[in-house]
């Protein structure tokens, strides 16, 4: 019997029809199959920024995902949209990271971008105004499926963004 | 003031300008200052690698070895023309993907992370901070020395200004700042050495006339086993002349880091054009310009002023002005990338990996920017006091840098089932062999040369060592096949593939085998 899970999900951008002519128009002698969909963790932070320097004040809400598997962070330009869905256990990528972990790992990560981008003297106050875990749907495509030559892709569903799965 | 210093002066200005133009862009993480961001272009790679490869010995050892031996000592100039293509073609793309895929930023870091030992990291580090600094050492006091012969500078401040400008400009502007210096000084030391060869055989009378005279004076400088037929029949001692520069560097870590650097791996093909045109037009210069003495300076008493002794006596004027510049070049950008390295080890496997290992972005850079201004003051004061002992090392700095690690490198990127145990045992056993074997003249004895023995042996301890490691990781072996680059993705998909996602993709990967997919 197939386990169903209660999870915040991303919004699909790129469905399965769109995902495939997207990646037809790039190589157009190849076959596409988008197979199934996998949902990969992140631990989403927001702060707000407070540092109150006559020069230099800087103001305003950041925020980032931290990779729920490998702890690597990225700076994002807008809230995710998300919904609750019931998804099946065998589509979900465990996260293993914790959420206070994570904090860590996203408050130095937003320092160091602070610090790297604006090449500020004082170190800002960070206030976290939300933390959430969400999922991003990424497709699983094979390509050349019947051919000796097939290759499978893992498909960003929100960007369309892919790379090769061996 | 002579034209020459006058030129020297700018040059190093120039050189000044370029680590301080760098400054603000190396500041920006570990990764652009250690690494300039792995986005070297073909041009830069290929002659940042050559100008590193080839030190002060192109322009003072190699002509002194050309003027004592004859046409024997072009042996080390086929290694070193073919030193830079088979470098970049053995390791250059799969060294470069799987340094990324490991996310090394030293060479040290990634036969960690390569073999899964930490001992790796401690007996490497150990080993490139002894060596690399003796290298620095020699190659700080050639620049003293050179400087003091050629401008008439007092010592002290010949090693002062010439070395002070390297550290400046690597301290300022890191790893981008030592190619792109790297870039401009192979160019001056193509030009310095071209324009004299060709004036040189106008002297001679070509190459036909240069062998004429040659044969005349004594036709053992025209055998392969040089003067007097001196090596005649040992031809462990030929090939290993060849073998020491052709595979040599493959084990240098602050050559290799080279191909950790490189923007692609598309950019390996371009690389290797550069530096097969490039070698083949510098390489052999400096030796023919050593036969060219054995005619036009008789009496020389130093060989290895054989070059500066032809600039100023027979062709003064610009070609001496660039002549000075282009020997300092050859010393500096040595020196530069050695520094670096020495810095990078300091900082990344030593004080990231056992000190601090959550040092922040900032800190790092700090910390590694500390460090190559220690190497390079340390360097600096060792150049000056010449202590006993410490010079007794630069004798084996470079064949034991290369023994320890070269077998290591390959092994990393062709050998999937390499493990940590074969690769301790091939550097300890290759570095140990050419120390004993340069030590205690075992090269005499056997007619084997010392690189060659420490090549074979470190094989030998490689193929034994594995029998009783464990196999590696799963994770490594995938990115061990990731590396192999055998995609048969489209030529589109592969161009406009996210890497960003990639670390994902892996973990799916390990995932779709655990679990078996719904169909959604």
């Amino acid at each position: 019997m197939i386990k169903l899970q209660t999870i915040l999900v991303e919004k699909i951008n790129f469905e399965k029809d769109e995902t495939k002519r997207l990646l037809e128009k790039l190589d157009s002698e190849s076959t596409y199959k988008v197979q199934h969909c996998i949902y990969y963790p992140y631990l989403f932070f927001e702060y707000s920024v407070q540092k109150k320097n006559f020069f230099d004040p800087i103001e305003g809400k950041l925020g980032c995902t931290i990779d729920g598997v490998n702890k690597i962070g990225a700076l994002i330009d807008t809230y995710p949209l998300l919904d609750e869905k019931k998804i099946a256990d065998g589509q979900i990528v465990n996260c293993t990271l914790s959420l206070p972990d994570a904090e860590a790992i996203a408050k130095k990560f937003l320092l160091d971008s602070i610090l790297r981008k604006r090449k500020v003297f004082t170190i800002p106050k960070l206030k976290m105004t939300q933390q959430k875990i969400f999922y991003r749907p990424y497709w699983i495509v094979k390509g050349n499926e019947d051919k000796p030559n097939h290759f499978l892709l893992l498909v960003d569903a929100v960007s369309g963004k892919f790379h090769p799965l061996h | 003031m002579r034209v020459d210093i006058v030129f020297f002066i700018c040059y190093l200005l120039f050189l000044l300008g370029i680590g301080v133009y760098f400054t603000r862009k190396a500041s920006r993480s570990p990764e652009s200052y250690l690494l300039a961001d792995r986005k070297l272009g073909p041009a830069v790679t290929a002659l940042t690698m050559q100008s590193t490869s080839m030190s002060g010995f192109m322009f003072m050892g190699g002509p002194a070895l050309a003027y004592q031996h004859g046409w024997y000592a072009i042996m080390y100039a086929i290694g070193d023309a073919g030193g830079g293509i088979v470098n970049l073609t053995v390791l250059g793309k799969r060294m470069r993907r799987m340094s990324q895929l490991l996310g090394a930023l030293s060479p040290i870091e990634y036969l960690e992370k390569r073999f899964e030992s930490a001992a790796i990291r401690v007996v490497g580090a150990t080993i490139t901070i002894i060596f690399l600094f003796a290298y620095v050492f020699a190659q700080f006091l050639a620049a003293g020395k050179t400087l003091e012969t050629l401008t008439g500078w007092k010592y002290e401040w010949a090693v002062i200004i010439g070395v002070g400008i390297i550290i400046l400009y690597t301290v300022a502007g890191g790893y981008l700042a030592v190619v792109w210096t790297d870039f401009f000084q192979s160019i001056i030391m193509l030009l310095g050495v071209l324009f004299l060869v060709i004036a040189g055989f106008n002297h001679v009378g070509g190459l036909s006339g240069l062998n004429q005279q040659l044969a005349e004076i004594d036709p053992s400088y025209l055998s392969i086993w040089g003067k007097d037929y001196v090596y005649y029949g040992q031809w462990g001692v030929i090939i290993g002349s060849s073998l020491i520069y052709m595979i040599g560097y493959m084990g240098l870590p602050h050559v290799v880091v080279r191909h950790m650097s490189m923007r692609s791996t598309k950019t390996v093909k371009t690389a290797t054009l550069i530096t097969a045109i490039y070698n083949q037009l510098f390489t052999y210069s400096p030796y023919l310009l050593g036969f060219m003495g054995i005619i036009l300076l008789p009496q020389l008493s130093d060989p290895e002023m054989v070059i500066p002794t032809l600039a100023y006596t027979f062709f003064p004027g610009i070609l001496s002005a660039i002549l000075l510049s282009a020997v300092m070049a050859a010393i500096m950008s040595t020196a530069d990338s050695i520094l670096m390295q020495a810095g990078t080890t300091l900082s990344r496997d030593i004080y990231q990996r056992f000190i601090d290992k959550k040092a922040s972005y900032s800190r790092v850079v700090l910390i590694s920017r500390l460090s190559v201004l220690l190497a390079g003051v340390i360097g600096i004061l060792v150049a000056i006091i010449q202590p006993p002992r410490v010079f007794d090392l630069v004798v084996f700095a470079f064949g034991t840098l290369g023994n320890s690690f070269m077998v290591a490198y390959i092994a990393s990127v062709y050998w999937k089932n390499a493990n940590k145990v074969g690769v301790l045992s091939s550097m300890i056993a290759g570095g140990l062999s050419n120390i004993l074997w340069t030590s205690l003249n075992w090269e005499a004895v056997t007619g084997i040369h010392p690189f060659l023995a420490g090549l074979i042996i470190s094989i030998i301890a490689m193929l034994i060592g594995n029998r009783f490691g464990t196999p590696p990781s799963e994770k490594i072996q995938k990115i061990f096949d990731e590396a192999k680059g055998q995609r048969i993705l489209p030529k589109n998909i592969e161009k406009n593939i996210a890497k960003d996602i990639g670390p994902e993709a892996r973990t799916v990967s390990l995932f779709l085998k655990q679990v078996n997919p719904v169909n959604g």
